[in-house]
């Protein structure tokens, strides 16, 4: 076995053991401040009350205060994985075999006690091929779930799998087995949408399909009764109809888009504040076309862009250039030395006159008399539009015929599956992990998200290596060796980051400074309290 | 009559089945698919397996018959997204959308006939003209826009009214509050209605008004109101009670549009979300659900054409 230091530094997990103790301790030395209230939230529209098969948003977040999860993002990091009801972890030597404690003075929702059982029955029901999950995909290299006693589960993986703990806090909250055991759980509505039963700070109060969801504070969490009485999670499908509720006093938090947040600015009662995440706008050539397998002419359109203009135009400046997937807040892993490329229109023409493309007489490039021309798809929904016109034109200048292919969303994506697509704009929302293979692996190419179909063995190899990698040191170097080779292949023409933009009001303390999008604040919700 | 009857049920059913099967190709050849299989964030060998769970995988011809066998015995199948019957979703979403299109209606009504009346009895008035260029305002303004603009100005200028949702709390709500939360939306979805209820009832009155009875009422030495609410409203009710019935359906249909601006958990956005999730059975299920109101009021108008008229025969 591991040292425990050695595990934690393998798996980035350092503050968390200690962190859990801070919170248990916090909770109860502040008694004098302020109890109760509501913290109103705006949701889209209604979630399903189950992790296991949830999807979206809407879900994530009401899940997040019903449910706990194994592990949690933690405070500070949200790539460092904090205990949730697992007290602390164990890996093997050979990094296959991990163990996890449990909390053993946990309760369900209905007063029966959380064990080891539950942890099996959540997982085995992730890995069945008949659920209805989206977790199956990122834990698939799970073996078996076997229970050692009520408050010891032991995970057996194929082969090492460094980002696991992340997948375990990624949305994977813990259902109860004495409750879905012998049902489908896909369609368990009674339990999905009725009577969710977790662990989680509050539990269900009430629900009404499209109107609103109330959760009260659970007086048997864990970690001590929460400070709020209830959270209402307020399903407002319209950002404008949210954005007059937050003014009105009618919300109290939602996460809205740069493109809406000018209703809201200037509110003494409201905050704006934005959190890194890991979400990225991308323009990805589908590889397998003649025109974008040479990595040349990837790089010319990308130096052809004035990225930091086109971020000015749509989100004020506040999205950031990127230079590569993994992002400067990811640490330990990104490698500073991998800069963004400039904007250079005359190395994006000399890259491409490389490769033959001349300008013919109107002033469009041109090989062996054929104009370069492709299609750029994008869906019809938020912001996309506004960067393609954008990018059409910068492209223009430089010499490309660029033909917009706008889509309803739905199209869209189904166009993106089919990988039915010249070149795609679009944004990926990804896990606080360095591993990308899901991304850029040719294991990806056509079943994943791998938008770019893009296929490179050595690529692969470095994925492979960093999945497996046991120890932090020879981890981090594979990741930072594979952000210099993905900026130079450029397979992608990466855009920018997208932080998450919070509305809130000032009325709360105690609400992590976290993005929203994946819930992970509200796994905090014990700590939030009401100040007026 | 009793035949009659018979064989127009026969007929809507026909109807009905003709139209769910469209429906049900449209929905398939909608480029897309269910959204739970089209999310970016699940491998396509994820929605592959799951859509072998729906049952997706199988020839159309074999889900439509399975889709309408279930459908024979009650069934409607359960949501895409949540697993919840499509029936407990439609019936709980109805009473809303009753309650919403009810009182805009009700709303357009009072005010499209009274002042569609005072307007045809003072043609050419100042009094008409401005009936009749509010009606104008009224048809061409944009629902979206007025519905944004009503809660810029009442809600978050002024206060007046809460901005979105049914209630301050669905669990515990008191009937002046759901009132208060029903003006604004209900007022903004009347304008659709109300315009065309005034010009029919203006049009419609102003013709009985020149009639010969109306004079020879006159002659007679009626009190003009009396010449008006007794004999000539009557008549004139008649065409506009036409123009009514044909707005009922969308008291079960809903209002897209002023359901998701104001949060309201009507049918109508029911629909639109199903729609853009590719919900299949709720699409299918409400499609059904709203044909068979359809076909089951306009038979309902046509046998009542026979009662009130008894030249008409079937």
């Amino acid at each position: 076995m591991m040292t425990r230091r050695q595990v934690m530094q393998a798996t980035a997990a350092g503050a968390g053991v200690l962190l859990g103790d801070r919170i248990l301790m916090g909770a109860g030395s502040v008694a004098a401040q302020p109890k109760g209230g509501n913290l109103s939230i705006a949701i889209y529209s209604d979630p399903v009350m189950n992790p296991v098969i949830a999807q979206g948003k809407e879900s994530n977040w009401t899940n997040a205060f019903l449910f706990n999860m194994l592990v949690k993002p933690s405070e500070e990091n949200p790539a460092r994985m904090v205990p949730d009801l697992a007290r602390s972890w164990d890996i093997s030597s050979d990094g296959t075999v991990w163990t996890f404690h449990l909390r053993t003075n946990v309760k369900w929702h209905d007063g029966k006690p959380f064990t080891a059982e539950d942890v099996k029955f959540t997982f085995d029901r992730i890995l069945d091929s008949t659920t209805n999950t989206r977790l199956r995909s990122d834990l698939r290299p799970i073996q078996s779930i076997d229970v050692v006693n009520a408050g010891t589960v032991r995970f057996r993986l194929g082969k090492p799998y460094a980002p696991l703990l992340t997948f375990l806090g990624y949305t994977a909250g813990i259902v109860p087995k004495h409750l879905l055991d012998g049902k489908d759980i896909n369609t368990a509505a009674e339990f999905n949408t009725k009577k969710p039963i977790g662990t989680g700070a509050f539990r269900l109060r009430s629900y009404r399909s499209a109107s609103e969801v109330v959760v009260e504070a659970n007086p048997d969490y864990h970690l001590g009764r929460p400070h709020l009485d209830t959270v209402t999670l307020k399903i407002v499908p319209d950002v404008n109809a949210q954005i007059a509720l937050l003014n009105t006093g009618g919300l109290d938090l939602a996460m809205i888009e740069p493109f809406a947040l000018g209703g809201v600015k200037g509110n003494p009662n409201l905050d704006i504040v934005t959190f890194d995440q890991m979400t990225w706008w991308h323009i990805s050539p589908n590889t397998t076309v003649p025109l974008f397998a040479d990595k040349r002419v990837r790089q010319a359109l990308t130096h052809a862009l004035d990225r930091e203009a086109i971020s000015k135009n749509v989100s004020g400046g506040s999205w950031p250039v990127m230079a590569t997937p993994i992002p400067p807040f990811l640490k330990p892993w990104h490698n500073p030395a991998v800069q963004p490329y400039a904007y250079n229109p005359e190395k994006a023409a000399s890259l491409l006159r490389e490769v033959g493309w001349t300008k013919g007489s109107d002033g469009m490039l041109q090989k062996d008399g054929q104009p370069l021309k492709f299609k750029l798809l994008w869906g019809r929904i938020a912001g996309r539009q506004e960067i393609a016109v954008l990018v059409q034109q910068y492209w223009r200048d430089l010499g490309v015929d660029v033909e917009m292919e706008g889509l309803e969303w739905s199209a869209t994506i189904a166009r993106f599956v089919k990988r039915d697509y010249q070149i795609f704009l679009d944004r990926w929302v990804a896990p606080y992990e360095p591993d990308m293979t899901n991304y850029f692996s040719s294991s990806a190419a056509t079943t994943g998200k791998n938008s770019a179909v893009y296929r490179n063995p050595e690529i692969d190899r470095m994925l492979e290596a960093g999945r497996s990698a046991t120890d932090l040191e020879e981890r981090k170097k594979i990741y930072f060796k594979f952000q210099e080779a993905i900026h130079d292949e450029q397979p992608q023409i990466f855009l920018f980051w997208q932080p998450d933009t919070q509305v809130r009001s000032k009325a709360f303390s105690g609400i992590p400074r976290m993005a929203t999008g994946l819930g992970d604040p509200f796994y905090y919700a014990n700590e939030y309290r009401r100040l007026q | 009559m009793a035949s009659y009857v018979f064989r127009r049920l026969v007929h809507s059913g026909l109807v009905l089945l003709l139209l769910s099967a469209i429906t049900f190709l449209i929905i398939q050849i909608a480029p897309g698919g269910p959204s739970i299989l089209i999310n970016p964030d699940i491998s396509a060998e994820d929605a592959q397996r799951i859509r072998e769970n729906l049952g997706l995988t199988r020839p159309l011809p074999v889900q439509y018959v399975r889709w309408i066998s279930a459908l024979l015995r009650g069934d409607f199948g359960r949501s895409f997204i949540d697993g919840r019957p499509v029936t407990e979703v439609l019936f709980e979403r109805l009473p809303n959308t009753l309650v919403l299109s009810g009182a805009a209606l009700l709303l357009a009504v009072s005010i499209g006939l009274v002042s569609g009346t005072i307007a045809a009895t003072r043609i050419r008035s100042l009094i008409d003209h401005a009936v009749m260029l509010l009606s104008v305002v009224g048809v061409s303004l944009p629902l979206f826009w007025l519905a944004l603009m009503s809660i810029l100005i009442l809600s978050v200028k002024f206060r007046l009214f809460p901005a979105a949702g049914m209630s301050t709390s669905p669990t515990d709500a008191s009937v002046a509050d759901r009132i208060h939360h029903l003006i604004l939306p209900a007022t903004v979805l009347s304008t659709v209605y109300m315009p065309q209820i005034a010009r029919y009832m203006r049009s419609s009155m102003a013709q009985v008004l020149v009639q010969d009875y109306v004079r020879v009422a006159h002659a007679k030495g009626l009190h003009a109101r009396t010449v008006l609410t007794r004999h000539a409203m009557r008549n004139a009710l008649i065409p506009v009670l036409t123009v009514i019935g044909l707005m009922m359906p969308t008291l079960v249909g809903g209002a897209a549009i002023t359901e998701t601006i104001f949060a309201w958990p009507g049918m109508g956005r029911l629909a639109v979300d199903a729609a853009f999730r590719r919900d299949f059975p709720m699409i299918m299920g409400i499609t059904v659900f709203f044909s068979a109101v359809v076909l089951l009021s306009n038979l309902i108008v046509d046998l009542t054409y026979a009662w009130l008229d008894p030249r008409i025969r079937y």
